[in-house]
């Protein structure tokens, strides 16, 4: 902080007169403003001199020339907020994964489970490798969600026979607290123009024939288990 | 009654102000839990007035500083990033060069990464940040001041002014502003005209009681002589600060001074 005696610090030390109330020449002072200003290593000086010497007007500037200093919540309203999130999380859990979303019972029971074939069959990675997802036959896809507690579901996508523009949409329900029947659960195709929707038997497979393919990017795969105690 | 009995009552006694301004109400359990967060950061020989102190400054800043030290804390980066946009607009008033406010912003803001576990909420976390910044700028200004092998002052006093750029003049319209309303603050300043009357010598060759000072400021001689004590303290402590004052102020400032 030691200032050697150049013009840089006569600019500095009319400034610090002038701040400290005493009259100084009014030429001298607007030349050692200009020259503050344009200045880099005077302002900073000044700067540091200012922090040591004037803490408080210094802190003072500062609040008012910058930024607003970041605030968060009160411990009450922190309080509040956790309350309220613990509340939502009661009534409903959610749970996502690779091209699936399902909601939770409190209990951990899947209430719904919605699967989207266009970010589970047609992904932009192509780690296939990484993901539930295997050729089941040459032309066929099919996808896994095996991460689900109490609820296991798959979706095979083979082409049709007679043409290859339709696939059919294969859609396996498995819950293992109901071995061997899987009966009851609600699986809809949801498609860009119409919902498609079947409930299972007791083997807990569905079937959807002649679905065009180029439906399939947008289409979603809607599971309701029979005891999902939807809606509440 | 141990460290614990009193915050809990220091705890009570605030949340009866918080309903009495109508800010809210703490359950009991709200209140367990905020005595239980606070008792790291007080200590058995604080004060009523100090654990109250703590206390006010937990309870508005407790939960964002433990999220800005939690990296789990799903708020953690949302706080982080504020105080960064903070800490690049205090760069840009303080250092004008644009290379070196870069530099100043990156280590300013992994200082505070570093430092922020030290804070103990002693005061509130803005004027915390402003202490720390102020050393930070001291150390640093310190450091180049000693890198500086050759002076070029007077070498660049000689060479012709390259004219500066668009942004650089507006930068110094800018600083010129600011400039302007820093010497209106500092005009007013209480503690620098403390300062001034301290060091300067009044009629007869003689320095300013308390009294006469208290007179001047219009406050009374024990704060004159606790202000006056702080900055003679800091001026025998720190020769920097004293060469400082004597560069800038003239030796005759300094004079008789803290012997």
């Amino acid at each position: 902080m030691k200032a050697k005696n150049t013009s840089h610090d006569r600019y500095l030390r009319i400034l610090w007169r002038y701040a400290l109330g005493e009259s100084v020449d009014m030429n001298a002072l607007a030349e050692a403003k200009a020259h503050l200003v344009s200045c880099p290593d005077c302002w900073r000086t000044w700067m540091v001199s200012l922090a040591e010497l004037a803490p408080s007007a210094w802190e003072q500037f500062l609040t008012e020339s910058t930024t607003p200093f970041p605030q968060g919540p009160t411990f009450a309203q922190a309080r509040q907020q956790a309350r309220q999130a613990s509340v939502r999380a009661q009534k409903n859990i959610w749970q996502q994964g690779r091209a699936y979303l399902a909601r939770l019972s409190p209990e951990k029971r899947v209430r719904e489970l919605l699967i989207s074939l266009d970010l589970g069959l047609w992904p932009a990675s192509p780690a296939m490798a990484h993901r539930s997802l295997g050729e089941e036959a040459p032309s066929g896809q099919a996808l896994t969600i095996d991460h689900l507690p109490g609820l296991e579901a798959t979706v095979h996508i083979t082409p049709a026979a007679d043409d290859p523009q339709f696939a059919t949409i294969t859609v396996e329900v498995s819950m293992p607290q109901r071995f061997p029947d899987f009966s009851g659960a609600r699986v809809q195709l949801v498609l860009t123009d119409r919902r498609v929707e079947k409930i299972t038997g007791v083997s807990g497979a569905v079937t959807f024939a002649r679905i065009p393919y180029d439906q399939l990017p947008d289409a979603r795969v809607h599971i309701m288990p029979p005891d999902g105690e939807l809606g509440q | 009654m141990n460290i614990q009995d009193r915050c809990l009552k220091a705890i009570w006694a605030f949340h009866e102000e918080l309903r009495a301004r109508g800010e809210g109400e703490l359950s009991e359990e709200d209140v367990r839990a905020l005595c239980e967060r606070m008792l790291p950061y007080l200590a058995e020989e604080m004060n009523e007035k100090k654990i109250r102190e703590v206390l006010a400054n937990y309870f508005a800043e407790g939960p964002m500083v433990e999220a800005m030290l939690d990296p789990l804390d799903p708020d953690h980066g949302m706080y982080w990033s504020e105080f960064y946009l903070w800490c690049q607009s205090v760069s840009a008033t303080l250092i004008p060069d644009a290379s070196e406010r870069e530099d100043f912003l990156q280590d300013l803001f992994f200082h505070f990464q570093r430092k922020l576990d030290k804070y103990r909420f002693q005061k509130p976390l803005q004027n915390w940040a402003f202490t720390v910044i102020r050393n930070f700028l001291r150390d640093r200004y310190r450091r180049q001041q000693r890198r500086k092998t050759i002076s070029l002052d007077d070498f660049q006093e000689s060479l012709p002014t390259v004219r500066p750029s668009a942004q650089e003049m507006v930068e110094q319209k800018e600083r010129a502003v600011l400039l302007e309303r820093m010497l209106e603050k500092l005009i007013s300043d209480r503690d620098l005209l403390i300062l001034r009357l301290t060091l300067q010598k009044g009629e007869g060759g003689k320095k300013m009681t308390d009294m006469d000072i208290a007179q001047a400021v219009g406050l009374s001689p024990s704060s004159i002589s606790k202000t006056r004590g702080r900055i003679l303290e800091r001026l025998r402590n720190d020769p920097d600060l004293r060469a400082l004052v004597a560069a800038l102020f003239g030796e005759d400032y300094l004079q008789d001074e803290g012997e």
